[in-house]
């Protein structure tokens, strides 16, 4: 593979598409060695057609605001790939969107979802409508008119939309609406519907408990297991939730949470009543974890501070992008951590990760450890295939399942000859070959 | 409820313009006769200061000035140079006939009416035959009376006065017809007496002074007919004001001819066919016409009686409405109750046997006596009431009776400030005054606010939705300087002693005693809470705000325990008038260069608005609403205004909370139903309430010492509770209103702002216009909703205060400085916030060539370390970036958190053709944004006339330079003007 060239080509076929390159740029990166490995990968241009997208699809969205007013906005769907399931991604109603945008999320989608070892193709599509400010009736109008020129592209067999960034359940609602009564069917088109039409339980905590997921297999694989850890936590938001109940469940100690004025450590571990508390600590505009240390005594605030400095067996970033840098790296390194889990995206530096691999301790990349809201919506699928509504119970072991599926398939391609796993790397690589293959075998 | 063939709720009272009457005065007499004849009229005194004595004692104001000519010639020319009402000529047997120079008068000034006096003796006919017919206007006997000449004075503004007053207005009259003029001069000083009398009964009616004075003027009129036709002319013109008729048995039919001892007879005939219920009185020498009086169902009168005034005034008491309406048995004409004024009226009349009411409502008594004492609109649609035209006759004619003079009370009360008087003050009385001095900045925004009502009926237009203030009593400034007073206070108030030693010395100070005795009134006629509020002489001026500077007390009432309740009352007020004296007033007045000794403290008694849940009580809502917005997020435009609600009691909205922020002419496009997130985050935590134990009462410094704070899960048991909360399903991650859901209860104002349950957002829009319009200045209206708790169906919005709104930074003018383009750092279009910041030196600015939105986050770590730092110093900066300020998404803008930026004055979102990011409205950050005032401006690059001038940027030195973003402090301190209204920004260097 030639990265330079494929890039150079990429660049003049479709010129200012900056973040879609990036995106490109950055897989070719990560796969190239292994690409290499594979001869017939060249021969049947696999590169060359998976960083293209099958289908981009453009139309206009004309709706009418309360004022009478006629609006026209862009809608898009980019079904990139499908070679694994029918495609797969979320809508996402931004005035930022772009094709560009699109297509580098679709792009990233299609590795995201082949991670998760479900029969899940890659898309993402969306509009430059903003529905901040708007009324409900303007919201459904524009759903019902974004979903008049979306939905002979899409269904249960072809493309499966979901919820991103300015749509929400009531957004997939109106859509969803408007869909049965253009196809007269409810067959399960759009995940994110409410429960009581075809939604899955356990969407909100389904990350978080995947992630804690993952982490248990990373240490099952070496002969331990997450109960009795300690456990350092950062953010107090749904992903954060979902971890902190999930690993006390499975009788772990989280001591810490965090938000931008600083952590709170319990020495107690969250767990309870303190759980539920989190949940009035995200209902707060005020963004900040120090209500905890007021509300439980025996818990001591640390202004400005990142919960990287507790000492703890496993490190679990929530919060947001960038948080854990190479300096909070080599404090748990120092601390004996042995495990750190990205359950935010990308929110450990390069740096840092650097550091976690050279210290040879247990580093789970994002793509595969917060795989499991993902997982989730393919389960709301399956359910809505099968015309059942699981416990949440049922959900949650299948759930466990697709987790230990992801965490196999990270160990089989990142082992290394020493026997590190580098889940990064086998991250990566599964979700790339996975794909690749389903492409050459599928023909051109 | 529907009466007769009117429905209750649409009564409405035409309002009676009493400054209009009596607009024709006479202010100049000329007497015209001998200087004799004058010196016989002045035997009592100067004639004047004997008009003068009469008119005091009478009441009357403006009396006139007398001049006087001995001649004909002297007449003249004082005519000619002089505005002259009225020319009264003495008339001398032994002088020849004045024709000539009378006529003379007549010709050169016929509007000004000429009455001749003569002396009385058995040529008075003689003489007055010789005259002219036509010349003289009236003829009178000089019987050595001063209260004549003020009779004739009367009875001639009488006459110029009654086509307007009567007919426009509704005025009473009553005629008398009367041709003997001997008789006349004797009668009409003793019936303008007993008119004087009755005035006073209406007066009463009077709710402050100035109306008191005022309805003086409304008093009746005497119409004067010395014939036939011309009473029945007058009859004619004025028969629906007519309170009753005197006249006397024998008059001329006609002028020219003779007296006829029937003619008067007649008269009564005609008038009882007309009117079955008339009042008549007629009057004789002989006392044989009596029986012919009772046929007519009249009354008699005998001219010689020796008690002949008093007879006039039984009569008319009895039977032209005037003095105290006596409720009579019908079989034996015994008294069984009496009303003097319609407050008791109103109170007496659910308790009077049916028969008693019957015999009254069918001689059309209560309109009768409600005309005479110039309540016109109550008296006109009684006027036509009738037993038959009620299904269930008394019973329910009498509840007609009861809710028309309860809906007339509260409408004539609304717009006036009333004198709080203890035995009239009841749920009809909307705002009263203790004391007679300023009732302070509240009070008069308050007064204001409910004289707008009043005017202002298009506001009545919403269907089951009342607008109006709360009973108000407002303790004037002048019991508040007899407090301090009467305690020798100042000079301890105005030491250094601490706030909580200031408080102890006044609660040990005595109320004035006065003051005591209506406050224990008061509380007999209150069964809600009671807010006491100040109102300083300075509050709510327009430029200075006193925001937060006084205090406001509430008090739980109490039914069982009045004692706790007036002394809690008595408490509040003390520590009202101390926080005058706190150390942060005393600061206060000092930063503003204003003396604290010369503050006035009015006090508001307001009755809360709210409804008892659980044991609290709170309105539903309460609210602010402003007329300009200065953060609009379209399609919202800053002259829509905006208005923040908040469940629960204001102090939350006033002093910051999360409230819900919504433009009226917008309110489905609120901010806070974007997207779940934002309303979950920014919806309403706590609602303060009245904790209506009286043992969470006692005075304090802190005027929150019996407020409570409660969740929006504690009023889920809230009858009205469906326009206020919803449910956040956090299985679906969604809002519902099916409040039988599980999941956490949110206040979203979903069943107001979105179902509509009531047009809450227009009322708020049609108040701030209308308010703006009479203010000619935008406006801050605070204001609460309840429901009612007797009808379901009627929702209560209360208006709390009416000011100018107070603008923290003002308006920068008209255009924005003429300045060099190299002075603009940048120039915006699209800002939002107002004002003028001035002093200014450090900018942090993402650097444009190395902008990489893949790397949005560093940059917000990077500004984050800067903010920090800045704000070690409190220093205020400029913030420069591309745009989304704020976004959760990495790719659509940096990522900055309020903390990692909070210590900006402006930020400057820049679009450009490489980054064609939409502004940053809607995002979290903008909800910190708007409640900090920070100006934000968005300037696109591509547009011509909006830019930045990097250059500037780069030129300026240097503090500190980062990877991504550079921080640079100027030499001279920038300017950042933002117009508001325009929406228009510059920073200036």
């Amino acid at each position: 593979m030639e990265v330079k060239k494929i890039m150079t080509e990429l660049e003049r076929r479709y010129p200012g598409e900056k973040e879609y390159h990036q995106a490109v740029y950055e897989l070719l990166i990560s796969i190239e060695e292994v690409y290499n490995q594979y001869p017939y990968f060249e021969k049947n241009s696999v590169i060359e057609r998976l960083i293209e997208p099958d289908r981009v699809i453009i139309f206009k969205v004309p709706w009418t605001d309360d004022a009478g007013r006629i609006h026209v906005n862009r809608g898009f769907r980019v079904q990139f790939n499908n070679a694994l399931g029918p495609y797969k991604g979320g809508l996402r109603f931004h005035a930022s969107v772009n094709l560009s945008i699109m297509k580098f999320l679709a792009f990233e989608q299609v590795f995201k979802n082949s991670l998760t070892t479900l029969a899940l193709g890659g898309a993402k599509g969306g509009s430059d409508f903003d529905p901040k400010g708007k009324s409900d009736a303007e919201i459904m109008r524009f759903c019902q008119s974004f979903m008049l020129g979306l939905w002979e592209h899409i269904g249960p067999e072809i493309d499966v939309p979901a919820g991103d960034i300015g749509v929400g359940t009531r957004e997939i609602g109106y859509l969803y609406g408007m869909y049965k009564k253009l196809t007269h069917q409810h067959n399960g088109t759009l995940t994110g519907k409410g429960i009581d039409w075809g939604g899955s339980l356990l969407r909100p905590e389904a990350t978080g408990y995947g992630v804690v997921y993952f982490i248990n297999e990373m240490l099952s694989n070496l002969k331990d297991n997450i109960e009795g850890k300690i456990i350092a936590v950062s953010g107090f938001g749904n992903v954060a939730w979902g971890v902190v109940k999930k690993a006390t469940e499975m009788g772990a100690k989280v001591v810490t949470l965090s938000g931008p004025d600083g952590y709170v450590y319990d020495p107690d571990g969250v767990k309870g009543e303190k759980i539920d508390f989190m949940l009035e600590l995200r209902s707060s505009n005020e963004d900040i974890v120090e209500p905890y240390a007021r509300r439980y005594p025996r818990a001591q605030f640390f202004a400005g501070r990142k919960p990287w400095e507790v000492k703890c067996d496993i490190a679990i970033p929530c919060a947001t992008q960038n948080e854990l840098d190479a300096i909070d790296a080599a404090q748990l390194v120092k601390n004996g951590c042995r495990c750190v889990c990205e359950a935010a995206n990308m929110p450990c530096t390069p740096e840092a990760i650097d550091l976690f691999l050279q210290a040879r301790i247990l580093y789970a990349p994002g793509k595969a450890a917060n795989a499991g809201g993902v997982a989730t919506s393919g389960l709301e699928m399956s359910q809505n295939a099968m015309k059942l509504s699981w416990p949440a119970k049922e959900v949650d072991m299948r759930l466990h399942h697709i987790m230990q599926n992801i965490h196999q398939n990270c160990v089989k391609f990142g082992r290394q000859p020493d026997g590190y796993i580098n889940y990064l790397k086998g991250a990566n690589i599964a979700g790339f070959l996975k794909v690749a293959h389903a492409l050459v075998e599928q023909g051109v | 409820m529907k009466y007769f063939p009117i429905d209750i709720r649409q009564l409405s009272f035409a309002s009676t313009d009493f400054s209009t009457l009596m607009q024709k005065r006479i202010y100049r007499i000329l007497i015209v006769c001998s200087n004799y004849d004058f010196y016989i009229l002045e035997e009592d005194g100067r004639i004047e200061e004997q008009i003068f004595n009469e008119y005091n004692a009478l009441n009357f104001r403006f009396p006139p000035v007398v001049l006087h000519a001995d001649s004909a010639e002297k007449a003249l020319t004082l005519l000619n140079t002089v505005d002259i009402d009225l020319v009264i000529y003495m008339l001398n047997p032994h002088q020849s006939a004045a024709d000539g120079w009378l006529r003379q008068i007549k010709q050169m000034f016929p509007h000004i009416p000429l009455v001749a006096l003569i002396y009385f003796s058995h040529k008075t006919s003689a003489v007055i035959e010789k005259l002219e017919k036509g010349l003289i206007d009236h003829t009178f006997c000089w019987l050595g009376n001063a209260d004549l000449l003020v009779a004739i004075i009367k009875l001639l503004e009488d006459k110029f006065n009654a086509p307007h007053d009567i007919l426009q207005v509704g005025t009473q009259a009553i005629l008398v017809v009367e041709d003997s003029i001997q008789y006349i001069s004797t009668m009409l000083p003793m019936l303008y007496k007993i008119i004087v009398w009755q005035s006073q009964e209406m007066a009463k009616e009077g709710l402050n002074e100035h109306q008191k004075m005022l309805r003086l003027r409304g008093r009746p009129k005497i119409l004067l007919a010395k014939t036939y036709n011309e009473a029945i002319a007058l009859y004619n013109e004025y028969a629906d004001n007519i309170l009753g008729v005197i006249t006397d048995v024998g008059i001329q039919s006609d002028e020219s001819d003779e007296h006829d001892e029937a003619s008067g007879l007649r008269l009564a005939q005609w008038l009882r066919n007309h009117d079955p219920y008339l009042p008549i009185l007629l009057q004789s020498s002989d006392t044989c016409y009596r029986q012919h009086a009772v046929h007519l169902q009249a009354g008699f009168i005998d001219k010689h009686s020796k008690t002949l005034s008093g007879d006039y005034k039984k009569y008319i008491a009895t039977n032209f409405g005037f003095g105290d309406f006596v409720f009579r048995n019908p079989f034996n004409g015994e008294e069984y109750a009496r009303a003097s004024d319609l407050y008791e009226l109103q109170h007496t009349i659910l308790d009077i046997p049916d028969d008693i009411f019957a015999f009254h409502a069918r001689r059309n008594d209560f309109s009768k006596w409600l005309n005479a004492r110039a309540l016109f609109g109550l008296g006109k649609i009684f006027r036509n009431l009738k037993l038959t035209d009620f299904s269930n006759q008394v019973s329910d004619a009498r509840k007609f009776v009861y809710e028309a003079i309860a809906q007339y009370r509260m409408s004539k009360s609304r717009g006036i400030i009333a004198r709080y008087e203890r035995r009239e003050f009841d749920e009809y009385v909307t705002f009263s005054r203790i004391g007679y001095a300023s009732i302070g900045g509240k009070g008069r925004g308050l007064a204001f606010a409910d004289s707008i009502l009043k005017k202002e009926t298009d506001l009545n237009r919403f269907e089951h939705v009342t607008i109006e203030i709360p009973r108000t009593v407002v303790i004037a400034t002048d019991v508040f300087d007899e407090f301090m007073e009467l305690n020798q206070l100042y000079p301890f108030a105005l030491s250094n002693a601490s706030n909580e030693e200031i408080l102890e010395k006044f609660l040990q100070a005595r109320l004035p005693e006065h003051l005591l005795a209506d406050l224990q009134n008061y509380i007999q006629g209150v069964n809600r809470p009671v807010a006491v509020r100040s109102s300083s002489k300075l509050e709510d001026s327009q430029l200075l705000p006193f925001a937060g500077i006084y205090k406001t007390y509430m008090i739980p009432h109490s039914d069982k325990d009045k004692s706790t309740f007036l002394r809690s009352l008595c408490e509040a007020i003390k520590c009202v008038y101390a926080s005058v004296f706190y150390a942060e007033t005393k600061a206060y007045f000092q930063s503003t260069a204003n003396n604290l000794a010369e503050e006035k403290m009015a006090v508001i008694l307001q009755e809360v608005c709210g409804q008892k849940c659980c044991n609290y009580y709170f309105p539903l809502l309460s609210g602010v609403a402003l007329s300009y917005n200065f953060y609009p997020i379209p399609p919202e435009t800053v002259s829509d205004g905006v208005a923040y609600i908040a469940c629960g009691l204001g102090k939350y909205v006033v002093e910051g909370g999360q409230c819900c922020r919504f433009s009226p002419r917008h309110p489905q496009h609120a901010l806070m139903f974007s997207s779940t997130e934002i309303l979950v985050k920014n919806s309403q935590k706590i609602i303060y309430a009245l904790s209506l134990d009286p043992a969470a009462w006692h005075p304090d410094t802190d005027d929150t010492i019996n407020l409570v704070k409660i969740t929006p899960d504690d009023i889920i048991q809230h009858p009205a509770r469906s326009w206020i909360v919803s449910k956040y399903d956090t299985r679906n991650q969604q809002i519902t209103d099916n409040l039988t859901d599980n999941g956490k209860t949110l206040v979203t104002f979903n069943g107001l702002l979105k179902y509509q349950a009531i047009p809450l957002p227009e009322i708020i829009s049609s108040l701030l216009s209308t308010f703006e319009e009479e203010m000619h200045a935008p406006v801050e209206i605070e204001f609460a909703l309840e429901k009612d708790t007797e009808n379901p169906h009627l929702t209560h919005f209360f208006i709390l205060q009416v000011r100018p709104m107070y603008l923290q930074h003002p308006f920068p003018g008209e255009n924005f400085p003429e300045t060099d383009q190299k002075q603009i750092l940048v120039r915006s279009n699209h800002a939002l916030g107002n004002g003028i910041f001035e002093n200014i030196r450090d900018v942090i600015y993402v650097k444009p060539e190395k902008y990489n939105p893949a790397e949005n986050y560093p940059i917000a770590q990077e500004i984050g370390q800067w903010n920090a730092e800045l704000q070690q110093s409190a220093t205020k900066y400029i913030l420069i970036g591309p745009g989304r300020w704020g976004s959760s998404d990495p790719w659509l803008g940096i990522p900055v958190r309020w903390q990692q930026i909070s210590g900006a004055q402006a930020i400057v979102e820049v679009m450009s053709e490489n980054h064609p990011v939409d502004f940053s409205q809607g995002t979290h950050l903008f909800y910190n944004l708007i409640s900090s005032g920070i100006a934000f401006l968005m300037t696109d690059s591509t547009h011509p006339t909006e830019n930045i001038d990097y250059q500037l940027l780069y030129a300026a030195p240097l503090i500190k330079e980062g990877k991504y973003t550079r921080w640079v402090r100027f030499d001279k301190p920038l300017t950042v003007w933002v117009d508001g209204r325009k929406n228009k920004g510059i920073v200036l260097y």
